[in-house]
């Protein structure tokens, strides 16, 4: 008997389409505890400067050949030797520091347990408004939940967003090297840094921009603790302390009470010393001279042209063709600073002085925050601080300030599709 | 038999529940937001307008389509189908009809369109492009800030002492408009990047900005809205933190605004700034 | 009692005997018979289990979106942890945007369009006008596999940053063409308009094949008037196609090259967004608005009007009734397309585009809701008078005209320009297009699958279950989508990750959630759905050649219809709706039997050409 081809056709086609979809719903697990992601930096570090030195044989000498293995066997080993030493330290900081859903404040650090409990954990949602978990709602996409700057989104954004754990901070009212001031925190928060992918908070309630201050603080300090740990790994003292911090019990108490004596409060060259002493560090500002705007401005210029030294930067025309660096090219002369703000597996990006035409300045924008910016430079991106008297500074304020509009003569305006009556 | 007709139940709760939603509607909270603007309550009308005409329009249409379906059940009716394939006349009747209904909507709305977005009033004193103060019908006034939107915040401009935009004396501020109350006032509204979209619900505003355009909108905030404030929505996607453009706008006195403005100013220029150390202790 | 009772069995054992005449002769392949065919049915029913896929994938993306409006920032079950331990397994903003640009571009481009013309439309045409084919059955197969191109690249976008394009299904310039203004502006962006192209390649060849087909290979008698609704509304739909398409694909290539080669056609002098190099730019952003909405207006009738066709066949088959009007609904679906054509710009109003050209929009729109009404008017008509048989597919039929009236009348508010200011782009717009699409074009095609099932495998589908799937659907439906129209009111805009740190929005959590428990709801009812599906596919009762007692053409094929699908030559008597009709004792008279005879039964062999 002929079969008819529509009789096993719709089966076969069934078939073939359902075995598709329960392949497609594949397995899936999930923990219910937050934790702070391990930190893959070190990691990515090495490898890179790994690959660049296997780079670099293929060029170098007979007689330095020798040489570059053995800088990369050492590299090697030390990357072999990195997943011990990131559970020793992140055993240790997540003992001091909590977890992302429950943090713990330690009292050396001065923090406000309060705060931090409203800024850190889920985000909780009810309908009078959110009162939980501010971080996550508001910063986690870009920051990343470690505050390490790796959020989900950070890898699009130019620049990329900070990385807390460095204890790094570009515009603050304190000099190079210093901490930031809360209130540097709580302005950059409410004004965000026009410029760049950080948008403002300043609708947010006054408490609420006080508690993510205090958490960033926190995950500041938690991220230099660890950056200590780990670049202190192999000294003496530190070895001990870590073997016996991770014993469990009040044995392992001793040392942690000492790790924190040592790290966090120890007035030299604890974590928190600089923290402590940002309120002191503000620089001051001097009294703005005596002169006409037009005469600052031409001054201004003066010193931008001149032994300002402005132009090698922000170029002839101040729109910020002069040089180039980048961020994220670990073989740059640059301070170490540079090298480490950002997560290295991302993409290298361009640090490019400002074009100072556009209306746009980046960061606070007040006449006593550009002040500051150039009375000590950016820190953390290599904009230097000019050799000026700190009373000159301010001319060059008021030409930078001047820049955008200085060809801009308000002419007519065009005629619009409007009509009034 | 003859229960296959309850079904026509389900069909009779769309229009209990369509009806009664909007009924319970602003016990619920969920109704048009309060209106500040001297315009809003022409649109507020219209939509009031439109919602009882179609809301009579859907009760009639989903009862005749229960009761025809409760009526004409096959099990319980044994009457005989009304064999017929329409009828000239009603076709007639129900197209004259909506017809002249929907240009009724169509032509009892255009003034409210046109006085938003076509025709800006000149105040009684304006200030025309050119900087000079007249009183001439038709100079449009001049706007009193510029709102540029950019990923992800509403960049604010204020003139400044010239009443000029883009010059030395601009007053910057970021997401918090102050705006002055019973003023029938001006914004120049672009965009630094994307598409944007200016939303003022309270006001019965919305703008998209685009890139490379200029837009204006302008309303008037009546007498009892001041020192309050009201959302900023950007309402155009905008990328991934859309949802983050979130601005405000603050109703002020007339003297409340150009203390603001003063305040913005004092900001701006201050060379000195009282030392931190007592909010380092609350 | 169920439907069943219309069924009629009997003739599920002559379908053994049928001699299928085309069959013979060619042994085909496993490949021939059922990947690459060129047997329209085939074709349809791969389009129809490639479309209820992609509705799965679909549905779940929507839950995605629902989730995060009911429990923003918490953690995304399931997937939060692979995706997203970055931030503790809370979704990315930029997922969401992914999560509702795909949701859109699933349900639009590989669902609604394509399960309308691909699946029903090869399915329905030639059977419902007589032919045994195609009338360019390669074309026809192409149609279905430039379908896979478009679902390899709209299944890229998901793997790439950002796990989807995210400029939103309209796509607008800039954000869609700056690569750094958004991470899912990059590749996925890319693979998303690469997709869009291969859908339109697919619809063009399909348009062109219906209108070939409707125009040139009805059977004898089959004149113009004689066809069903369902055909006019696929034969429109073609038109609306094949005109409104091009557009589409231009401006998409357009795009495309703004986005390779920087040509700046849709994006102003200097753009720049995320500090990116500014680009020469100097054209702009509207233009493409323009041109999208000149196809995507006319591509919401492309997804309703066939469905509107499909309700008609349905209603009066299970009112036992005339159709109310036949001629005033072929005009009316017509005036649809023309006039579809000129109110593109009432999704401008508010754009920047001049606002006296939004004038004549509204005009044109507020007339174009005037062929809608026609038809509500004349779907009640067809109900008014009949015997109302209350089978599972007159159930979603009559919930399309239930569904639509609230669609249509919604359409009014946003056709008033002032209105529309404070509506645009909240949730009342995604009210509005929601019961359109969803509770009207969705409900259609469920009532069709239903209706049409016996006819493509031969079985019927469990009627008890397709009424608790029915019920089911419809009050999660209206749980889901009524309140939107509530929140529309507030102003509460669409798009938004976190609308609740807005105080004008912040109350309207508690009514999301119950609409996101209703959403999960609905899809969980199509579960029933799809065990139904499966299940009757292989173990319902057999079904016969025409179970509904119906007058169209198709219901005189075997069930299902073997290649060249009649097995005689179907010759059109009389129009396709003449139930009740007082010439015969029953209470239908299909279109193919000849007239003046005694007949007795609408299975009864017809013969043999």
């Amino acid at each position: 008997m002929k079969r008819t081809l529509s009789k096993a056709r719709p089966s076969v086609l069934a078939l073939v389409t359902l075995a598709a979809s329960l392949a497609s719903l594949a397995g899936c697990d999930q923990s219910s505890q937050a934790y702070f992601t391990a930190t893959s930096a070190p990691k990515a570090e090495i490898q890179r400067s790994i690959d660049r030195l296997d780079a670099s044989l293929a060029t170098a000498k007979d007689e330095q050949k020798e040489d570059i293995r053995t800088s990369i066997k050492n590299l090697e080993e030390e990357l072999g030797a990195l997943p011990e030493k990131q559970r020793i330290v992140t055993t240790i900081v997540d003992a001091m520091f909590g977890t992302p859903d429950k943090p713990i404040v330690l009292s050396a650090t001065g923090l406000d347990a309060n705060k931090i409990r409203l800024a850190a954990g889920p985000t909780t949602a009810n309908q009078d408004g959110n009162t939980g978990g501010l971080y996550r709602r508001h910063c986690v996409h870009c920051h990343g939940v470690a505050g390490n700057g790796a959020g989900p989104t950070a890898e699009f954004l130019n620049p990329y967003p900070r990385d807390f754990r460095h204890g790094w901070f570009k515009f603050k009212s304190t000099g190079i090297n210093e901490k930031p001031t809360d209130d540097d925190l709580r302005r950059i928060l409410r004004e965000g840094i026009n410029g760049t992918a950080m948008p403002s908070f300043k609708l947010l309630p006054a408490a609420e921009i006080d508690a993510l201050v205090e958490y960033v603080k926190y995950l500041s300090i938690r991220g230099e603790v660890e950056n200590t740990l780990y670049k202190r790994f192999d000294d003496d003292g530190i070895k001990e302390m870590l073997a016996g911090a991770m014993k469990g019990g009040e044995a392992g108490d001793e040392f942690r009470a000492l790790i924190i004596e040592d790290l966090l409060s120890d007035e030299a060259t604890g974590v928190m010393a600089t923290w402590k002493r940002a309120n002191e560090r503000i620089v001051e500002v001097v009294p703005r001279p005596e002169v006409s705007s037009e005469e600052s401005i031409q001054k201004g210029r003066e010193i931008f042209y001149g032994k300002g030294g402005c132009v090698q930067c922000h170029g002839d025309s101040a729109m910020g063709d002069g040089q180039t660096y980048y961020v994220n090219d670990i073989d740059a002369t640059r301070s170490n600073a540079i090298k480490q703000l950002v997560n290295p597996s991302f993409p290298m990006q361009a640090l490019k002085p400002r074009n100072l035409r556009y209306t746009v300045i980046r960061g606070p924008s007040r006449d006593i925050d550009l002040y500051r910016r150039l009375r000590n430079g950016i820190d953390a991106v290599g904009m230097p601080a000019p050799t000026i008297p700190p009373e000159e500074v301010w001319h060059l304020v008021d030409y930078v300030k001047s820049l955008p509009y200085e060809f801009n003569e308000p002419g007519p305006t065009q005629s619009e599709n409007t009509r009034a009556n | 038999m003859g229960k296959a007709k309850y079904w026509s139940i389900v069909y009779l709760m769309v229009p209990i529940f369509g009806v009664g939603l909007f009924v319970a509607a602003p016990a619920l909270r969920m109704w048009l937001p309060a209106d500040v603007s001297e315009h809003g309550h022409t649109i507020d009308h219209l939509f009031v307008f439109i919602m009882y005409l179609t809301g009579a329009v859907f009760v009639a249409t989903e009862c005749a389509l229960v009761w025809y379906l409760w009526k004409y059940d096959s099990k319980s009716n044994p009457a005989p189908t009304k064999f017929t394939h329409g009828s000239h006349s009603l076709e007639v009747v129900w197209t004259i009809l909506p017809a002249a209904t929907l240009l009724f909507i169509a032509i009892y709305q255009i003034n409210a369109w046109a006085d938003q977005k076509l025709v800006r009033r000149a105040p009684v004193e304006s200030v025309g492009p050119d900087g000079v103060r007249g009183t001439a019908d038709d100079v449009p006034k001049a706007p009193i800030a510029e709102v540029t939107g950019r990923q992800f915040e509403w960049r604010i401009r204020y003139p400044g002492p010239d009443g000029v935009l883009h010059t030395r004396d601009d007053l910057l501020d970021v997401n918090d408009l102050h705006i002055p109350v019973d003023e029938e006032l001006v914004l120049v509204i672009k965009s630094e990047d994307v598409l944007h979209s200016f939303f003022l619900p309270n006001f019965r505003v919305k703008q998209d900005v685009v890139p490379g355009m200029k837009q204006k909108v302008w309303f008037k905030a009546v007498k009892g809205s001041e020192g309050r404030s009201y959302d900023l929505v950007c309402a155009e996607l905008c990328g991934w933190g859309h949802y983050k453009m979130k601005g405000r706008v603050t109703v002020d006195t007339q003297s409340d605004y150009r203390a603001w403005l003063e305040k913005l100013s004092f900001e701006q220029h201050k060379t000195s700034e009282p030392p931190p150390a007592t909010a380092e202790e609350q | 009692m169920s439907s069943h009772a219309l069924g009629d069995h009997g003739h599920a054992a002559h379908a053994h005997d049928l001699h299928d005449h085309a069959a013979h002769g060619h042994q085909m392949s496993f490949i021939g018979k059922y990947i690459f065919s060129r047997d329209h049915k085939i074709i349809g029913l791969q389009f129809l289990f490639s479309t209820l896929l992609w509705f799965i994938v679909g549905g779940l993306l929507a839950l995605g979106i629902r989730w995060q409006l009911a429990y923003p920032w918490s953690k995304l079950p399931i997937l939060g942890d692979m995706l997203f331990s970055g931030e503790a397994g809370q979704m990315s903003p930029e997922f969401y945007t992914a999560l509702f640009t795909m949701h859109a571009t699933v349900m639009i481009f590989l669902v609604i369009i394509p399960i309308l013309a691909g699946a029903f439309g090869n399915f329905l045409i030639p059977l419902m006008i007589g032919a045994d084919d195609m009338a360019f059955p390669t074309l026809n197969m192409l149609s279905y596999w430039f379908m896979w191109p478009a679902f390899v690249c709209f299944g890229m976008t998901f793997l790439t940053a950002g796990h989807g394009a995210g400029s939103g299904w309209t796509s607008y310039p800039p954000l869609s063409v700056i690569e750094s203004a958004a991470p899912a502006s990059g590749m996925a962006q890319t693979w998303w308009l690469l997709g869009v192209t291969f859908v339109g390649v697919s619809s063009m060849l399909g348009s062109v094949n219906y209108m070939t087909t409707i125009i040139q290979m009805r059977a004898p008698g089959m004149t113009m008037f004689r066809m069903p609704m369902t055909i006019w509304g696929m034969f429109i739909t073609a038109i609306l196609q094949a005109f409104a398409l091009p557009v589409l694909t231009a401006a998409g290539f357009m795009q495309l090259l703004d986005r390779v080669w920087d040509t700046g056609f849709f994006v102003a002098e200097g753009a720049t967004a995320n500090n990116a190099a500014a680009m020469s730019g100097g054209g702009q952003p509207l233009l493409w608005q323009h041109l999208f909405w000149f196809y995507s207006h006319p591509a919401v009738y492309i997804m309703i009007l066939p469905a509107m066709g499909m309700v008609s066949d349905m209603i009066a088959c299970f009112a036992r009734k005339p159709l109310f009007g036949y001629k005033p609904m072929v005009y009316s679906i017509s005036g649809i397309a023309g006039l579809g054509f000129i109110v593109w710009g009432h999704h401008m109003f508010v754009s920047g585009m001049n606002p006296v050209l939004g004038v004549t929009f509204m005009l044109a729109t507020m007339m174009i809701a005037l062929p809608s009404a026609i038809k509500v008017f004349n779907w009640l008509g067809t109900i008014w008078g009949g015997k109302i048989h209350f089978t599972t597919p007159m159930l979603f039929a009559v919930a399309f005209v239930s569904m639509f009236i609230i669609g249509g009348l919604s359409g009014i508010y946003m056709a008033a320009t002032p209105v529309d200011i404070f509506i645009h782009d909240t949730y009342f717009i995604v009210a509005h297009f929601h019961y359109v699409l969803f509770s009207g074009t969705a409900m259609a095609v469920m009532g069709a699958i239903y209706f049409w099932f016996p006819k493509m495998f031969g079985r019927m589908m469990h009627d008890g279950w397709g009424k608790v799937h029915f019920l089911l659907t419809f009050i999660f439906l209206n749980g889901t989508f009524y309140p939107m129209h509530l929140l529309g009111m507030v102003g509460f805009p669409r798009r938004l990750a976190d609308p609740y740190h807005y105080e004008t929005f912040a109350h309207l959590l508690p009514m999301n959630q119950f609409m996101t428990w209703c959403a999960i709801g609905m899809v969980a009812t199509q579960i029933i759905f799809a065990i139904n599906f499966f299940y009757s596919m292989f173990y319902g009762p057999k079904a016969g050649r025409n179970p509904w007692h119906a007058n169209g053409l198709e219901w005189c094929a075997p069930s299902p219809p073997g290649h060249g699908n009649f097995d005689f030559q179907p010759i059109v008597y009389r129009g396709p709706y003449e139930y009740g009709s007082p010439e015969t004792d029953e209470d239908y008279y299909p279109q193919w039997h000849p007239p003046k005879q005694g007949e007795s039964s609408g299975g009864e062999e017809p013969k043999p050409h």
